[in-house]
């Protein structure tokens, strides 16, 4: 039995369909690379899975429950996105507890989680720093610099 | 080679001349203007501080002879507004109490209207923007009626609760009035400026807020507000000015001892009876006008970049 199932996935918007019948299986601990042109639906993709976009049809299952009408939070997944989608007012170590904090994690376990994953991705001295301004988007010549951990941090804490 | 050839020094010279003289233009025409836009304040500032009969005598530009803030004494605390006599303070607190919550629930609701009219789209949220956008083309006049029929519908509520459970809970008070209508009113305008602002605000930081698991209220207080302080500062500033300033509402909604500032100063001013005493009226424009100016002063350089963080897309 795959990890992820997704079944005849179908997206509308509007008129327009973007997602015609996506079936898929991945199984646990697998990697899942989608390529192709700008604008036939990667995003879109990545979205239904993570329940940022409502689908029109089809299911999506995740270790066989279905998670069509999940909200995001209540599906255990994470996402790093392409901007990174850093919280401006927030430093790095605030940035990668936050999804904690809002699970009702409390503080000291937070700590301790931040600051495990801070050294194992070698952020440690960013973690009180403000991330890089996320609302201008990053600027390209940082685009990989040692902030990148950052996102990455924030999603392994899940 | 870099040394500069003569010929190039020759031509850079005249240019260099030519610049100097542009900028004594300049100059010349912002210290104009400057002082054109002063000369009222000073005028008011001199006369307010010259006793009645320096101001009687004659040159209104002459510095005062004898300083006096007797005018402004009196001003504050015994001239005469209408039949009363105790001078402006109570109005100037009538204004303070009306402004501070009335700015304050209009900016926060427009500020929760665009987080809305961006973030949180719902069919027909256009429609919804265009029709408040509408409402900054109301004038003023034309909502006089229909407010003043509702406000009576809202006071005769107040009476039936004052007689059923003896509070009011402030329906038909004057200043809760005041501040209905001026929220009402701002609406338009603070939610315009705010889904301005936060249309240019990212949507991914919302969409990871989201898979952190934040609520509405939790993206809105913990992502969103943190981050709108020039619009805040242009909101307050500009809600702060046009309800402070405002008259119509206030002489329509609020008479007698509940009026604001502005009715109060126009009652001093345009008695009827008795001296005018010119040195009065000038100090109480003056504190009528003062709370506006503490604000351009205090937050005026952070109004002109705000502006400009609305204006231009990151």
């Amino acid at each position: 039995m795959a990890f992820l199932e997704i079944n005849a996935l179908r997206k509308r918007f509007g008129a327009v369909e973007i997602l015609k019948g996506i079936d898929l299986t991945l199984d646990k601990g697998g990697f899942l690379v989608l390529v192709g042109p700008s604008g036939c639906g990667k995003s879109t993709l990545l979205n239904t899975i993570a329940g940022l976009e409502a689908i029109s049809s089809g299911t999506i299952s995740v270790d066989g429950q279905e998670i069509n009408d999940l909200h995001p939070s209540k599906r255990d997944i994470a996402m790093v996105f392409q901007s990174y989608a850093l919280y401006p007012n927030m430093t790095v170590a605030e940035n990668i507890a936050f999804g904690m904090e809002m699970r009702g994690v409390p503080k000291a376990e937070r700590d301790k989680a931040v600051a495990e994953v801070a050294k194992t991705l070698q952020i440690v001295p960013l973690a009180g720093a403000p991330p890089q301004p996320a609302i201008r988007g990053p600027a390209p010549a940082r685009r990989h610099g040692p902030r990148f951990g950052a996102p990455a941090a924030r999603v392994s804490v899940r | 080679m870099s040394a500069v050839t003569p010929a190039a020094i020759m031509r850079a010279h005249p240019t260099r001349r030519s610049a100097w003289r542009s900028r004594i233009v300049i100059y010349g025409l912002l210290i104009f203007f400057a002082v054109l836009y002063l000369m009222p304040l000073v005028v008011m500032v001199m006369t307010s501080l010259k006793p009645m009969s320096e101001i009687t005598g004659g040159n209104m530009f002459e510095l005062p002879h004898h300083l006096t803030f007797a005018p402004w004494i009196k001003a504050w605390g015994t001239t005469c507004v209408g039949l009363t006599c105790a001078g402006i303070k109570g109005y100037f607190w009538n204004s303070i109490k009306m402004v501070v919550p009335a700015v304050f629930i209009s900016t926060m609701l427009g500020s929760l209207n665009g987080y809305v009219l961006t973030k949180w789209r719902f069919a027909g949220h256009r429609l919804v923007f265009g029709l408040m956008l509408f409402a900054c083309f109301i004038p003023y006049q034309s909502v006089l009626i229909p407010m003043a029929v509702i406000l009576g519908k809202l006071g005769s509520i107040g009476m039936n609760m004052q007689d059923l459970t003896g509070y009011s809970l402030g329906f038909g008070n004057p200043t809760v009035n005041l501040v209905l209508v001026h929220v009402v009113y701002g609406l338009g305008f603070t939610t315009l400026f705010f889904r301005n602002y936060y249309e240019a605000f990212p949507t991914e930081l919302i969409k990871a807020a989201q898979i952190d698991g934040a609520g509405f209220f939790q993206i809105f207080r913990r992502i969103m507000l943190p981050s709108s302080a020039p619009i805040f500062i242009v909101t307050v500033i500009y809600q702060f000015t046009n309800i402070w300033n405002d008259f119509l509402f206030g002489s329509t909604f609020a008479a007698g001892d509940n009026a604001p500032m502005t009715v109060a100063l126009n009652n001093v001013v345009n008695t009827s009876t008795g001296v005018i005493e010119y040195n009065v009226n000038m100090a109480a424009a003056i504190i009528a006008a003062a709370p506006t100016l503490i604000v351009y002063v205090v937050a005026g350089r952070y109004f002109v970049r705000g502006l400009m963080a609305g204006a231009v897309k990151g």
